[in-house]
């Protein structure tokens, strides 16, 4: 991860605070860093069990992942844009049910 | 129209068919319900079950109150004790456990609900979700109805389940499907277009052990042994591909992977730098990745140098796989005549007019007219898998899924209401090009398969990613099996919605015990059941008159006609004011989230499976109620001025379908797997982690290619127990839930199968029973129920079937009680009668008649 | 009425509506169904038969009637006044078809657990001692909708018209698919007709 990154701030909602180990982290990250690049980074920082979490394969995010950016929910594949502001991104897995989207 | 004489649009609740319906309220008594004619689900017409539910509401035997167990030894007939309760004392009880567990570890919540009653779907799972639990399941349905059909219907249609196109189908094979004769997904409009398409010549061939419902309104009856459609399957996909040589190239070619190129170690032979499946482009003369633009007839057969192997394309090795089933082989097995095998497949393929088109609203598409459709016969059985797989090829050989005239996945594709686009969803191409779901309803998509994990859910799933819920919910062996997985935690409380999974999963005795395993068990419950004798907490549902919902028909993938028509989104709204104390348990659930403390984890949830959009959106932190929720759903989709006071006048929204969303397969560039590569490397996966753990494993479930397996039932071999016992879902009921409703046990009981063990007249005549005659069916594992004898020529000389899911003994159900047959008695609920590949139950039973 | 075979599929659907709407009491049904099978295994047909009364031309019932009770409306509709029957069961026994019900005691659907609201809104002490049956909806007629188990029916196998009116549907469905009459030698002359299954 690059040093000359930013902070942003990570909320595990769901089972992955259970695998986390808490609820919030502040995660440092380059600065056109994508949603994807985060959460390679926590893979690596939480382990195995949080990583098959949200990995279906490896480097293959698992379709139940859900990540929101300030309440808003985004693609993986997104940069992690905050206009400014300290991002506050949300993850989520739904062990539920798959929905349809754009 | 007046306050006291009105009628109010909403949701049928008594099957998940949930057809709209209107109720005439008059002096605030309900006195009549009727089809609501203004919606596209049901065209305003109901079955028996539909007109009967006002006795249902006004059943004197409905929960009106909290109720809390004083007596803490839980068992079958046994007296809970109950004890009124407050909902302050219930909330607090329940709301001080869960938040414990939650704490501790979430996973430790088992949550469980009805088919029945679909709507809660949403709410239940949203709430399972945001507390953090896998272990969640529909009891019952999962083990028999969906684990294979729904599997191969979203494989291969994007879709839960599949009908013939009755608009234009000339041709039809059901194998243990009754679709449009009475029950099942979106009951009475297919029961219209059924019957449409008989008086328009469509023919129907049923092949089922029981001539009832479908095979009663079928051109030809096909008599066939339980569990060994496969079999029968197989032999017509031999005799189309190897004796008459039909199968649809193009469609092949382009839609399937036929073509994508197989190497000796039976995967894909894959491009060095993309790693993407290779195909034999003929134009050019060699290897290209399958989604090569300019590649020009993709090889079906032949074999080729491909990246350095000797490779064959996928068909070729279906086609010389299938040799092996004759129909003599298959008549041995199923006793279906290999003459009749080998007639009916020519009809299929001949009516299939490979090649054939049709100008639909201007535009020129594929006209396929057969359809192969499976169901609950075909799907019921340990083999489930291999059986609706090789049923599908029927389809897919002769290009006819999602073309005009054959078989149709109801609703995959969805543009959306002309003004808004919304709900929109389609299916797209996934890894290997092959098709994901656009939208789905069960816990995981049916692809991509996710890599087998060590299971860490009390149904071992993450170690079989094809099954949707397992065996070991509610097996016998289910703590040794979670102590060979070392499941790190137990279930510490049970959270059921309306489920009876005494009578629902398998034998009574086995699902009691897991049950009293649980410390602590809460029950949404509109009268008390065989289940409710578990719990701890019972809390007073309202019943679906009662209630509200957004999204009644859980949309649309589960439950809108197909063909061309209308699109229909209704709500479900109280026709009237509940009784007592009862209260919706969507409420119920959104209180709990509160006291829970996962309101955030809630509201993100309800944002991305609700499609909750713009202003609409729930904000995190905020409280809400659950019509709050269902506005604003209704919002995203229909538009601010559409919101739930809109729907509570309007009743339902309708608009026109496109042809690109009935028949949108040419429209598409999606592919679909007529050889399962992907179970190649899931076996040496899931092998790997299983054997470590020390169960056995047998690699035959797991072949890319369809073959016929057994089932418990066939490796029977003590000879006393001579007849295949199955039940089948009679029109009268929904499962158990309906035997308490009065005016269709009274239908029930002067129907001649309602509530009786139809014997073959010849083969009962042979064992001297006499029509009528009381009689105990007994299984290998000492397992019995008794019963009434009907000798009926529509059954299956091998066989014996039973009706629903009747047999109650609860006193609290003095209308059920004692009425039919519990045939689910019969069957063990253990690992060895469950599919390990898709943890599917097998719900037949090789039995003995003893008088 | 015709009732066509081929779409019934028996599901009870007219059985219950009719129920639904008349709110007749246990163990009367204006409309029913039954379930006949012909043939041997394998070549075995379950026929689906939705009946209800054949509103005769030459009805038994209404000859025996020893009030009058029982009588023709106006376009044929045989009917029963209520003030008038005496529940001498003539008609239950003269009438070949078994349409007829007598109501012998205020029947409750959950025996022991008093009337439910419906029940108390549609049972009337009038029809306690009398016979009962299908009066084709009359009042729905008049009211310009169909009968219930009409309206209802979801393979649409019931019509509902004028068989007088050769133009009509009705008479349109006996000439096009030969439609019959239930046991036409007893020479009642029922204004049902059905359409064969097959």
């Amino acid at each position: 991860m690059a040093t000359t990154g930013r902070v942003v701030s990570v909320k595990f909602l769901g089972f992955l605070q259970r695998l986390a180990g808490h609820r919030e982290a502040s995660v440092e990250v380059a600065a056109d860093a994508t949603l994807a690049d985060l959460l390679d980074a926590l893979a690596r920082s939480y382990g195995p069990a949080f990583a098959s979490a949200i990995f279906r394969t490896p480097g293959d995010v698992h379709t139940h992942l859900r990540v929101f950016v300030n309440e808003e929910e985004a693609q993986v594949t997104d940069r992690i844009v905050t206009g400014g502001e300290a991002a506050q991104v949300a993850v989520l897995v739904v062990p539920g049910f798959e929905g349809g989207s754009r | 129209m007046t306050a006291s004489d009105r009628w109010v649009a909403s949701t049928c609740g008594l099957c998940y068919g949930t057809c709209s319906i209107r109720g005439h309220v008059k002096d605030d008594v309900l006195v009549k319900i009727e089809g609501n004619p203004e919606s596209e689900i049901g065209r305003g017409r109901l079955c028996g079950k539909g007109v009967s539910g006002i006795m249902t509401l006004y059943d004197p035997n409905r929960v009106n109150a909290p109720l809390k167990r004083t007596n803490p030894l839980k068992g079958k007939g046994v007296d809970p004790g109950w004890q009124e309760i407050s909902w302050a004392e219930a909330l607090d009880e329940v709301a001080g456990r869960l938040k414990k567990v939650h704490d501790d570890d979430p996973r430790k919540l088992f949550i469980q609900r009805t088919t029945t009653n679909t709507s809660i779907r949403a709410p239940m799972m949203m709430f399972g979700a945001a507390f953090g639990t896998p272990n969640s399941w529909a009891a019952g349905g999962g083990l028999h109805c969906g684990n294979g059909a729904h599997l191969i219907g979203g494989i291969y249609h994007a879709s839960w389940s599949l009908v013939p196109d009755f608009q234009h189908c000339k041709y039809a094979i059901y194998f243990g499907a009754s679709k449009g004769h009475g029950a099942g997904h979106v009951a009475c409009t297919n029961m219209q277009q059924a019957a449409d398409a008989r008086i328009r010549g469509m023919k129907l061939v049923v092949v089922d052990p029981m001539s009832n419902f479908a095979s009663a309104k079928a051109t030809e009856w096909v008599p066939i042994r339980p569990g060994t459609d496969a079999a029968m399957g197989l032999a017509m996909v031999n005799v189309i591909l190897n004796d008459l040589g039909v199968w649809d190239a193009e469609y092949l070619a382009t839609k399937t992977n036929a073509p994508y190129l197989i190497g000796p170690d039976r995967c894909y032979v894959r491009d060095a730098d993309t790693k993407k499946p290779l195909v034999w482009d003929t134009g050019r003369g060699r290897a290209v990745p399958y989604d090569d633009a300019d590649a020009a007839g993709l090889a079906l057969e032949g074999e080729y140098d491909a990246g350095g192997v000797r490779a064959r394309p996928a068909f070729a090795r279906l086609r010389e796989h299938v040799r092996q089933f004759t129909p003599e082989w298959a008549e041995g097995l199923s006793t279906v005549p290999a003459a009749a095998i080998r007639r009916i497949a020519r009809e299929f393929a001949t009516e299939a007019m490979v090649g054939s088109t049709i100008v639909i609203d201007g535009q020129r598409l594929p006209y396929r007219p057969v359809a192969a459709i499976y169901f609950r016969g075909a799907q019921g059985h340990k083999n489930s898998v291999h059986n609706c797989y090789t049923l599908e090829l029927l389809n897919q050989i002769v290009g006819a899924a999602d073309v005009v005239g054959g078989a149709l996945g109801f609703n995959p594709v969805c543009y959306g209401h002309p003004e808004t686009g919304k709900p929109w969803y389609e299916p797209k191409p996934g890894p290997d090009g092959l098709m994901v779901t656009g939208t789905w309803v069960a816990p995981h998509l049916p692809y991509p398969i996710p890599d087998p994990k060590h299971p860490e859910s009390m149904s071992l799933g993450g170690l079989f990613p094809l099954g949707m819920f397992g065996t070991t919910m509610a097996s016998r062996d289910q703590e040794e099996l979670w102590t060979q997985f070392k499941l790190p935690y137990r279930p510490e409380i049970m959270l059921n919605y309306g489920a009876n999974s005494l009578l629902s999963v398998g034998n009574s005795d086995t699902v009691a015990e897991t049950l009293t395993r649980i410390p602590f068990v809460v029950s949404f419950e509109i009268t008390l059941t065989e289940f409710s004798e578990f719990a701890d907490i019972v809390l007073p549902d309202t019943s679906y008159l009662e209630s509200l919902d957004s999204r009644p028909n859980v949309p649309f993938i589960f439950n809108h006609p197909a063909g061309q028509g209308q699109w229909s989104w209704p709500i479900r709204q109280p026709v009237v004011a509940p009784e007592g104390q009862r209260r919706q348990c969507a409420d119920v659930l959104l209180e709990l989230v509160d006291r829970i403390g996962i309101r955030e984890e809630f509201n993100a949830i309800a944002n991305t499976h609700l499609k909750l959009d713009g202003p609409h959106r729930l904000d995190f932190k905020t409280p809400y109620t659950y019509a709050e929720v269902c506005d604003r759903e209704l919002k995203s989709h229909f538009g601010a001025e559409r919101g739930l006071e809109w729907f509570r006048e309007h009743g339902v929204i309708s608009w026109p379908k496109r042809v690109e969303e009935v028949y949108w397969r040419p429209f598409l560039k999606v592919r679909v797997p007529i050889y399962w590569e992907f179970l190649v490397g899931l076996n040496a996966k899931a092998k790997t982690i299983a054997n470590a753990r020390g169960l056995t494993w047998d690699d035959a479930w797991y072949d890319p290619l369809p073959r016929w397996l057994p089932c418990p039932s066939h490796e029977v071999r003590d000879a006393r127990y001579d007849l295949w016992g199955f039940y089948y879902r009679d029109t009268l009921h929904t499962n158990s839930f309906t035997n308490e409703n009065p005016w269709l046990d009274e239908a029930a009981r002067l129907d001649p199968y309602s509530y009786t063990i139809a014997v073959n007249a010849a083969t009962g005549r042979r064992k001297g029973l006499r029509d009528g005659q009381e009689v105990w069916l007994e299984s290998p594992h000492n397992r019995r129920v008794r019963g009434r004898v009907r000798l009926t020529e529509t059954v299956h000389p091998d066989c014996v079937g039973v009706g629903g899911c009747a047999g109650h003994w609860a006193k609290t159900l003095p209308i059920a009680r004692g009425k039919g047959i519990m045939f689910n008695d019969l069957l063990e609920v253990d690992w060895d009668h469950g599919s390990p590949v898709n943890l599917n139950l097998d719900t037949c039973v090789k039995l003995r008649i003893v008088a | 009425m015709v009732i066509d075979l081929k779409r019934c599929i028996g599901c009870y659907g007219c059985q219950l509506s009719c129920k639904a709407e008349h709110g007749t009491p246990p163990g009367v049904f204006f409309a029913r169904v039954i379930k006949r099978e012909f043939g041997t295994f394998p070549n075995t047909q379950l026929v689906f038969l939705p009946t209800l009364c054949f509103h005769c031309t030459n009805a038994p019932c209404v000859d025996v009637c020893p009030t009058g009770a029982s009588h023709y409306r106006e376009g044929g509709v045989v009917d029963i006044t209520r003030e008038e029957c005496v529940g001498c069961l003539a008609c239950t026994q003269a009438c070949p078809y078994g349409a007829r019900y007598f109501n012998d005691a205020p029947g409750a659907y959950f025996p022991g657990q008093g009337l439910t609201p419906y029940e108390q809104a549609k049972y009337s002490d009038d029809n306690v001692g009398i016979v009962m049956k299908c009066n084709f909806c009359i009042d729905r007629v008049t009211a310009g909708l169909e009968p219930a188990c009409v309206a209802n029916c979801a393979s649409r196998a019931r019509t509902f018209g004028d068989l007088d009116d050769p133009g009509s549907e009705v008479s349109h469905l006996i000439r096009l698919r030969g439609g019959e009459q239930l046991q036409p030698e007893l020479g009642t002359h029922p204004n049902v007709y059905y359409l064969p299954p097959a």
